[in-house]
């Protein structure tokens, strides 16, 4: 092969090989922003951005036996969420706040807001604050990419920053209704640390229908399950003072 | 007789619907009972006993007994009764909330009733809050002690979370969200009449009739400021600073720094009877809460109190409380009237920490929790130690198992309490 031959075919070599990473590139960006939009939409078809709610939480033990605690919960916007305990009698008037990465708990006996963390558990079981005060998915994790498993996407999910309470996120996405199937929540290490069922989809009136019951197990409960039933859903405006540590002990007089 | 294949599949049928209804029934939920009512109405009911090992030789079973009168050990059996009720209309809600105590030991039998909170609440908006009547205001962000504290009555580090008793008073609050980096803003002004009637507590450090408590409370960036104020036109004023914040995740900032202008000292003169001053304190508490990835919760508080008794004036007052009552009756009675004044407080010396272990589903039992808390007085390094297990998972109910042990040399804050161990348990049941 000539001289002019070899340089002709480093160069078609060269230029294909700076295309096909272009269009891989290209391709790559656009599973990103694929990616991105179903988490926004799976955001979306959860719950309205401002709202109030209601759920029941529900400890199973390995006995059969039952812990079962109601929460009232307002959201506005991105970062700010209150969650008020109603039940069990144990429980009641605590409530927690979180404005973007400040979480609170204000427990009726103490009289004042204690700062707390991400992690910490108020009832016990495998739920924990993160949990209960969860914002936006969108809001907390990244979408990596998206690839499709037969009849749901599987979307990968990478924690915005540290003190988001799971590192990454797994989440099988259902193709009709855009909402999550199943969801993996996993350490830095790699570790799993639990997997939460979405099942039961139902009509919440304003549009929304979407899974009302949430299970959860985690290799760190062994025989433990958990169990949240959502209900009441539905869009409403707050002012931001609600979210303040001073209106803690007022949740309750919010609701209808 | 043999049943035939047709009853035993219609029997599986039935088997199978009445499994699917009760998996359906399983798990329920309607909302709809859990709106709001106009009256709302909770507490709790205690049974406690406690088992105390009386330290014979100590400066304070000398005041409490009289030897050779003291026994080896007593208990004490205490039952209470918390009652909230709450009724709503319009913007208002009408809060109240008693407590009745029983209590039988050595020293006393009887019971005391008590009116802790009962308030009207006038919410026009989210913005503006009005109350008057008794309220229990809660400052600061210490968790054993409240130096801030300022129209409020003084926490015991040995049970934080216990309710503590309201003032009358009459305040406003309101409170401002903002777009920029102080992201929240609240001010709040209460008005605190004093009488022989009520709110005698504060007769000591007013001779107003009315004096005023303010906070300012700002949310900036990530961190939680307070300021603090007690304002009386006959006294000088006292000033307060908190705050709070989360330097990571699981690691928690907080301290609360008090000027107070006039706080009343007892001092001890080597002749004659107690004394009397009034002078300045600046007190200061500096903590943190820390989360493991176990779940284990680290809490560590330092209260620096600069005027508070030195080594030697709390050894003085301890040698004047071992007096023998028959032989040095003068000294006796003077060590019983120094327990009653400033000598008596929670916090009497400089220094003290305060430090809590506490390890959530503790030996994987889901709803019982482990602690171990440490009190010592930095300055004659005595101490109290109080491992604690508190068992949550029957419903509505609580039991809580707590042992303490006083350890300190002769003349030790710690080393001279009336007992150098106690047990107790108590069973609280939420209704």
């Amino acid at each position: 092969m000539n001289s002019f031959k070899k340089q002709l075919l480093y160069f078609v070599t060269a230029s294909l090989v700076i295309l096909s990473n272009q269009a891989w590139s290209e391709a790559s960006k656009t599973h990103d922003v694929n990616a991105t939009q179903l988490l926004k939409e799976v955001d979306a078809r959860l719950q309205p951005s401002s709202y109030e709610m209601y759920r029941k939480l529900i400890n199973i033990e390995p006995d059969g036996d039952r812990k079962e605690f109601v929460l009232y919960t307002v959201k506005k916007g991105k970062e700010n969420v209150v969650a008020l305990f109603l039940d069990p009698a144990s429980e009641r008037g605590r409530s927690s706040l979180r404005v973007g990465d400040n979480m609170w708990l204000y427990i009726p006996n103490v009289g004042k807001p204690l700062r707390i963390t991400s992690l910490q558990s108020v009832v016990g079981g495998v739920f924990n604050n993160s949990d209960i005060l969860q914002l936006d998915y969108s809001t907390e994790y990244n979408a990596q990419n998206v690839t499709e498993e037969g009849e749901q996407l599987l979307l990968s999910l990478k924690a915005k920053n540290r003190s988001v309470a799971y590192d990454q996120l797994k989440m099988w996405v259902d193709k009709t209704h855009k909402t999550p199937i199943k969801i993996e929540a996993y350490s830095a290490s790699g570790m799993l640390i639990k997997t939460l069922h979405y099942s039961k989809i139902k009509d919440f009136g304003n549009g929304y229908i979407r899974p009302a019951m949430l299970e959860t197990d985690s290799p760190l409960y062994k025989g433990f399950k958990s169990v949240m039933l959502f209900d009441g859903i539905k869009p409403r405006e707050f002012s931001e003072e609600v979210f303040s540590l001073g209106y803690m002990s007022k949740i309750g007089e919010l609701r209808e | 007789m043999k049943p035939s294949p047709s009853i035993l599949l219609a029997g599986l049928v039935i088997f199978q619907i009445t499994v699917n209804t009760a998996q359906a029934e399983e798990f329920s939920f309607n909302a709809s009972a859990y709106e709001k009512k106009p009256y709302e109405f909770n507490g709790h009911f205690d049974l406690q006993v406690s088992q105390f090992n009386t330290n014979n030789d100590s400066a304070l079973s000398n005041l409490a007994f009289k030897p050779p009168e003291t026994p080896k050990d007593f208990q004490r059996y205490n039952s209470e009764i918390e009652l909230n009720g709450l009724y709503r209309f319009d913007k208002s809600t009408v809060n109240v909330r008693s407590l009745s105590q029983w209590q039988n030991d050595i020293f006393t039998s009887g019971s005391e009733h008590t009116l802790q909170e009962g308030f009207w609440n006038y919410q026009p908006n989210n913005q503006w809050s009005f109350e008057i009547g008794k309220r229990a205001i809660k400052w600061g962000k210490g968790y054993a002690w409240n130096p801030v504290g300022f129209i409020e009555r003084t926490k015991n580090p040995d049970d934080p979370e216990v309710n503590r008793e309201g003032f009358i008073l009459a305040g406003a609050e309101y409170t401002q969200s903002l777009p920029v980096l102080v992201k929240l803003i609240s001010g709040s002004i209460y008005a605190i009449p004093v009488s022989e009637n009520f709110n005698q507590d504060f007769s000591n450090t007013t001779t107003d009739t009315v004096f005023f408590g303010a906070k300012l409370y700002l949310l900036i960036d990530d961190t939680d400021i307070d300021f603090y104020l007690r304002h009386s036109a006959e006294t000088n004023s006292d000033y307060g600073i908190s705050f709070a914040t989360n330097l990571s995740s699981n690691f928690e900032l907080h301290g609360d720094f008090a000027y107070q202008d006039k706080i009343q000292y007892t001092q001890i003169p080597s002749i004659g009877g107690l004394t009397e001053s009034n002078h300045s304190t600046f007190q200061s508490l500096i903590g943190i809460r820390y989360l493991t990835e176990t779940d284990l919760t680290w809490i560590a508080e330092w209260l620096h109190n600069p005027q508070g008794y030195n080594l030697s004036e709390m050894e003085r007052y301890f040698e004047l409380a071992h007096s023998n009552p028959t032989t040095e009756t003068a000294d006796y009675q003077l060590a019983q009237q120094a327990k009653q004044s400033s000598y008596g407080l929670n916090t009497p010396a400089q220094n003290y920490a305060y430090i809590r272990a506490s390890q959530k589903d503790f030996a994987d039992i889901v709803y019982l929790s482990a602690s171990i808390t440490a009190i010592t007085s930095l300055e004659d390094k005595s101490y109290s130690l109080s491992p604690e297990l508190i068992y949550s998972g029957l419903k509505n109910s609580e039991l809580r198992f707590k042992a303490t042990t006083f350890q300190g040399t002769k003349n030790s804050e710690f080393g001279e309490k009336i007992s150098d161990s106690k047990l107790e348990f108590r069973a609280r049941f939420f209704f």
